[in-house]
């Protein structure tokens, strides 16, 4: 047994062929041991038709080929890797008599038929039998089809009963008819091949759906953002007095419609984050950075409306000094979402503490940051489903019924990214302790 | 009392692009304003702000198009000129072109208040 291990497919497909042509003369075994080589090393659909096709070509003898496989839209068949194909189209419908012939079965008969089509032998079948072509299903339209694509052979692959596509293959270069050994071949290759094609035809189709996703993200991401920034920053100045003192009542209701505005922001934008992580768009970019108490402090001031509005007292116990490699605005949006849970769920007058230490996990140096409320707490069930995607707790609800459970699972996720670690922690009182590691040093993630 | 510094402003929505002046302004900044990339390259040519601050989705030449023709200019003192990207865009792919090119920082465009995001810029303008 010859084996190709590691080979370059082209030169693989060249000394596979070479052997080949140079013995005029093809082993049946050898060809589908080949053949099999080329159809498990491409799993991308224009290599494996490319190859699949130029191997054919090489050991039957024929220049013209060409495939034409299910496309996108249900009933059309496109053409790939034609290959001298004299013929105009480059998909063939179901009003193509060809593509008729193998998904409708003929008046006669149950089902509809998956023989390869000889437009040699279909002649010679329309010149002896001279029967009055039949309105769906004739062989002389068949002739005529195969003519105008200037192909003899229509090999059809099948998965099941649903028809993949066809192989056309021109006349030999010796002009000689396909030999019913070379049709015995081809009936067995396109058996073969037909899981590989239906993979890569998979494939392809998930790619493309991989393609539409990031397009979505893209336009929904800038179709949105714009408005809303424009939105968010001019309220901003308008409730600063930039443009002049506003009436109460205006400012009262300008107010409103900026915190649901800005609810509208936090929503999507955390939206669009967990759509980038979950397809691998986003990642860490971590910096040696000096993590002063300020990184916390200016998390703080975004929320410093709210916390008057509550009065609640922040409590601040910075332990931490030194250096840290992080991705410095992940990490201050992870403390963003930990502060705006714990206000978000804890009662007026209450009391949140903010903490940050070092904290050695092994031979790992990290840096902890812990948020402590005196709010409605989560209760032990949902301890380890609060990070989950979409995940809202009954007691989170009865408190806030908007929210779209995203900010912990975006929260955990920068952490991850960092090689750290997020949870939330029992406490002996009412309320609850989340908590983040992060390595001091870089690992890798 | 020192020179204030200069901030130009490359951003297509008219309206952010005044709301992003102003809030300049009250920084102390002074701000030139461009409503397009070739435009902001115009400019260049009279004047050498501090900083720019770069929109990526421009008319005609885009952001990132601007950044690759000011990383490549003849002139040092433009080569040289600090660039934040401030854009709606999150895109990986954008996010590296410009590291690659060279800037100071990539802001999401609406993703913190007008005070945050100009305070962010403001402290590149003061470490330089």
């Amino acid at each position: 047994m010859t084996l190709y291990p590691f080979m370059p497919f082209k030169i693989f497909l060249k000394k596979a062929t070479g052997k080949i042509s140079s013995q005029k003369k093809y082993r049946f075994e050898d060809a589908i041991r080949d053949l099999s080589h080329i159809l498990v090393r491409n799993p991308r659909l224009d290599t494996l038709i490319e190859g699949l096709l130029g191997y054919l070509g090489e050991i039957l003898g024929t220049e013209q080929k060409a495939a034409f496989l299910q496309g996108e839209i249900p009933g059309k068949f496109v053409m790939h890797d034609a290959s001298r194909f004299d013929g105009r189209d480059s998909i063939l419908t179901d009003f193509s008599p060809l593509i008729r012939y193998f998904i409708l079965p003929p008046p006669s008969e149950m089902t509809h038929s998956k023989e390869i089509l000889d437009r040699d032998e279909l002649a010679r079948e329309c010149a002896r039998l001279r029967m009055p072509p039949e309105p769906l299903y004739h062989k002389e339209a068949l002739v005529r089809e195969l003519n105008r694509l200037g192909v003899v052979l229509a090999v059809p692959i099948f998965s099941k009963e649903k028809l993949l596509g066809l192989l056309l293959l021109g006349e030999k270069r010796s002009r000689k008819p396909f030999s019913r050994g070379d049709l015995r071949f081809l009936d067995v290759v396109s058996h073969e091949a037909a899981s590989f094609i239906e993979n890569a035809l998979n494939f392809e189709r998930i790619l493309r759906l991989d393609e539409i996703q990031s397009e979505f993200i893209t336009v929904v991401s800038h179709q949105l953002r714009t408005p809303l920034s424009i939105s968010r920053w001019n309220f901003e100045l308008l409730l600063g007095g930039t443009f002049g003192k506003l009436e109460p009542k205006v400012q009262e209701v300008i107010r409103y419609i900026y915190h649901a505005l800005l609810t509208l922001t936090q929503g999507l934008n955390n939206f669009m984050t967990a759509i980038e992580i979950e397809t691998n768009q986003i990642f860490a970019r971590l910096q040696e950075v000096e993590f002063s108490p300020d990184i916390i402090e200016e998390v703080v001031a975004q929320f410093q409306e709210i916390i008057k509005q509550k009065n609640i007292r922040i409590e601040k116990e910075f332990l931490f000094s030194g250096r840290a490699s992080i991705d410095l605005s992940k990490i201050q949006k992870v403390i963003e979402v930990f502060l705006d849970n714990a206000i978000r769920y804890s009662p007026d007058s209450s009391t949140i503490c903010i903490k940050t230490e070092r904290r050695e996990e092994g031979e790992i140096a990290e840096l902890m940051v812990s948020c402590e409320d005196q709010g409605v707490g989560v209760s032990p069930k949902n301890r380890a489903l609060v990070f989950n995607r979409f995940f809202r707790g009954e007691e989170a609800k009865k408190i806030s019924p908007s929210g779209y459970g995203l900010g912990l699972y975006v929260a955990k996720a920068y952490v991850e990214m960092h090689g750290g670690k997020a949870w939330v922690e029992e406490k002996d009182s009412k309320g609850s302790i989340f908590r983040f590691t992060v390595p001091l040093k870089t690992q890798s993630v | 009392m020192s020179k204030p510094k200069t901030i130009l402003i490359v951003e297509d929505e008219a309206l952010l692009l005044e709301s992003i002046a102003i809030k300049s302004r009250q920084y102390g900044f002074r701000t030139l304003c461009a409503k397009d990339a070739e435009q902001g390259m115009e400019m260049l040519k009279k004047e050498t702000p501090d900083l720019i601050w770069l929109d990526v989705l421009l008319p005609g030449m885009n952001g990132i198009e601007m950044l690759e023709k000011i990383r490549n200019s003849t002139s040092p003192a433009i080569r040289d000129i600090p660039v934040v990207i401030v854009s709606v865009s999150t895109s990986a792919r954008t996010r590296l072109k410009a590291v690659e090119l060279g800037i100071s920082g990539y802001i999401v465009k609406g993703e913190k208040g007008i005070d945050a995001t100009i305070s962010e810029v403001s402290k590149i303008l003061v470490h330089r």
